[in-house]
């Protein structure tokens, strides 16, 4: 009876420890098995976070400003310090104020153009900074993958918009002359042929520069000796291009349009 | 973790009466066969509460029903008086042990916190590490019993030391950064 007892004890204690080793063994596996999964997490999390790091400083460091926002609502969520700075606004709420003052003709297309397409690129703005003051921007932006939200990158052309103002006031004010101008490159190309230029060498320009034609009939006429060797200056005569010479190296351009028998010199 | 607060008290009560009883050689098996229920019921609280997810929350219940029926069943047909029902303890126990199992595996599912973080991992190692460790004792505790008292104390040890290590680990759990 005595040996039957002791049998069993050893029957429980052993019974238990081995039960006991079993709960332990899988408690310690378990917490093992989550802290590698921890840890791997906390490496890729690590990862992550300089990968971020590093385009949050290309984001907040761009010249160029950037912007997250909603084309429906134009309700930003994030934006750097480029565009907050361009629209003269110290915070993201002011930037949104600015954004506000956009005309509805301006945003339009840009709703329509991110819906249609998912994209715009390099649509002119004129717009207001947060002091008032006049501001153009050059406006591109592409709706993010899998969210209603865009990333816009927007650029100030203000001063570009300024010099093209004044190029433009120039240009006219050239053509008001009765002189002949234009601006010729470094290949020899006719760039800028004014309205004096026109009536002087007989050749209309057409809109787009269209150089052969022009720098032809300023050779022929050059080699008519136009500013006049002798001191004077010789009646300007209208070049007919079959006439030109061609063994020089012109090139006629095809769309060259002589200017119509019957108009003079001097006539507009 | 009030209810954990209230497990670890009838715990302590429930042990320091039957020690009592014991001393003054009174009868003490019937708080032991009647604070089963109480302890799985306060322990599948605890789990019930510490969970979020729908599915577990209705395997706890379907769980704890059964367990009741079970034990309403063996209460009413096979009780004997003055007697530890070995049979309702080592069923507590295999049902403490299965959901125990389950909520440490729910738990490291949870890769937002260290499962040392989580209190709901040392409630439910306490419990495995009890559940699992007594198993034996309350097994053949009767068997051991009628044959010589004397074992039987030597083998009642090792559940008052599985008690104190889960009663530890209760209090480790209570005393978690990330309280549920």
């Amino acid at each position: 009876m005595q040996n039957s007892g002791v049998d069993i004890l050893f029957v429980v204690i052993g019974g238990s420890a081995i039960l006991l080793l079993l709960a332990v063994a899988y408690i310690v596996v378990t917490i093992s098995s989550h802290r590698r999964v921890l840890e791997a997490q906390q490496t890729k999390l690590d990862e992550v976070r300089k990968s971020e790091e590093k385009y949050r400083s290309l984001f907040d460091n761009s010249l160029a400003g950037i912007m997250k926002f909603s084309p429906d609502t134009w309700t930003v969520v994030d934006s750097n310090e480029a565009i907050r700075t361009l629209f003269g606004c110290g915070s993201q709420e002011e930037l949104r104020g600015c954004l506000a003052n956009l005309s509805p003709s301006s945003r339009e297309p840009i709703r329509q153009s991110l819906a249609r397409e998912g994209r715009i690129a390099g649509y002119e703005i004129q717009t207001t900074r947060k002091d008032g003051e006049e501001l153009w921007i050059l406006f591109s932006a592409k709706m993010m993958t899998g969210e209603t939200l865009a990333q816009a990158v927007v650029v100030d052309i203000t001063k570009r918009k300024e010099f093209e103002e004044t190029i433009r006031e120039q240009s006219a004010l050239l053509d008001q002359t009765q002189d002949a101008i234009m601006v010729v490159d470094d290949r020899g190309k006719v760039t800028f042929w004014n309205a004096g230029a026109e009536l002087m060498y007989g050749w209309a320009e057409g809109g787009d520069p269209r150089p052969c034609d022009s720098r032809a009939s300023l050779l022929h006429v050059q080699e008519g000796g136009l500013p006049g060797s002798d001191g004077g200056h010789r009646p300007i005569q209208r070049v007919a291009w079959g006439a030109l010479p061609q063994a020089k190296g012109w090139e006629r351009d095809p769309g060259g349009k002589p200017l119509e028998d019957g108009r003079e010199a001097g006539q507009r | 973790m009030k209810i954990l607060t209230l497990l670890c008290v009838l715990a302590v009560l429930s042990a320091s009466a039957e020690l009592t009883l014991g001393r003054l050689a009174v009868n003490n098996r019937f708080i032991a066969n009647n604070y089963v229920p109480v302890e799985v019921l306060l322990i599948t609280l605890v789990y019930f509460f510490s969970t979020s997810t729908a599915k577990y929350r209705r395997i706890l219940i379907a769980t704890y029903a059964l367990f009741a029926i079970v034990w309403t069943v063996d209460k009413v047909l096979f009780d004997v008086p003055n007697e530890t029902n070995s049979t309702m303890a080592l069923v507590s126990r295999l049902f403490l042990f299965s959901i125990s199992l389950l909520m440490i595996s729910t738990a490291s599912r949870d890769t937002k916190t260290a499962l040392g973080d989580k209190p709901i991992f040392w409630v439910a190692a306490g419990v495995l590490l009890y559940s699992t460790g007594t198993f034996v004792v309350v097994g053949l505790g009767n068997r051991l019993l009628q044959l010589n008292v004397t074992l039987f104390v030597i083998a009642w040890h090792i559940n008052w030391l599985l008690l104190i290590v889960a009663n530890l680990l209760y209090t480790k759990g209570l005393l978690c950064k990330t309280q549920a």
